[in-house]
């Protein structure tokens, strides 16, 4: 027996998503991984919408894929009240057809420079731990 | 509702969902061309010794999972005071291209002491991981220095 190359081209890509997964060529890739906003723009509460992917290592998308992923935010600000939110709440959530999204806002608080704020995107495919980050720094404001 | 594995008329597309379904449970083996050698003490302080070693991934059959292009682990190691053992590529992961790849072990010209061994580990990878290579069990080259 031997894994065949067939003349259908679609049962071939089927074929080769499920190879693929099974190689372990699972990632996660967020439309944008890192931003930075001046400490005023930053008390303004800004809002970050984040689209998720499950991608293999060549850009195609695991679009078989309606499992699970899960969001998780974190920040190292002292400042009391600064947070980063995330609609849908932190959890976990099914995505559709290999995708998702999400919104991550800032609080309206003092934020102060070199405050990060971090979402993080995980998800496990076949016992296959795959992870992005969207982080968010505050920077002085210029001039 | 039950359902069932199908065997469909398309004899390569039953192939393909078999070798997956093997992997799947399990059916994974790391295969090298070679599993020891036995280089004299005199052939080692004569000139380096070099093995060229295959690797497969296959199935207890002996089907090659030439589907996989995923990761393996290689690491070398050994035993003697004098001689050292060294991989190309060097330890760490490596991508197997439809289920196969190769690395080359050399005990370099020295005075190894009969009985040392150099080895060479293949195994899964460790950050890398591919689902089926969870299971799977490591394979090594053994080459034992004799008198």
């Amino acid at each position: 027996m031997e894994f065949r190359t067939l003349e259908d081209a679609s049962l071939n890509e089927n074929f080769s998503l499920a190879a693929g997964l099974l190689s372990g060529d699972v990632k996660l890739t967020l439309s944008q991984t890192a931003v930075s906003v001046e400490a005023t723009d930053a008390a303004a509460g800004p809002s970050y919408e984040i689209g998720i992917r499950l991608e293999d290592s060549a850009g195609n998308l695991h679009e078989w894929y309606n499992g699970k992923v899960t969001l998780a935010v974190a920040d190292t600000s002292n400042v009391v009240g600064a947070a980063m939110a995330v609609d849908p709440v932190a959890g976990s959530y099914a995505m559709d057809g290999g995708t998702y999204e999400a919104t991550v806002t800032l609080s309206e608080s003092a934020w102060e420079a070199d405050d990060t704020a971090t979402l993080t995107v995980t998800a496990t495919v076949c016992g296959f731990n795959a992870s992005a980050t969207f982080v968010v720094t505050v920077v002085a404001d210029a001039g | 509702m039950s359902m069932k594995f199908r065997t469909l008329e398309n004899a390569a597309v039953n192939d393909n969902f078999g070798l997956l379904a093997k992997a799947l449970a399990g059916d994974v083996v790391i295969k090298l061309s070679q599993s020891t050698a036995a280089p004299t003490a005199a052939e080692c302080a004569a000139a380096a010794q070099v093995y060229d070693i295959g690797i497969r991934l296959e199935t207890a059959a002996g089907e090659l999972h030439s589907w996989y292009n995923g990761k393996v682990l290689l690491a070398i190691t050994d035993d003697d005071s004098t001689g050292a053992a060294s991989i190309d590529p060097a330890a760490g992961e490596i991508s197997l291209v439809n289920g196969e790849g190769s690395v080359e072990v050399t005990m370099d010209k020295a005075v190894w002491t009969a009985g040392k061994k150099a080895t060479l580990t293949v195994s899964k990878p460790t950050s890398a991981k591919a689902p089926v290579m969870e299971t799977v069990a490591n394979a090594t080259f053994i080459a034992t220095v004799a008198s």
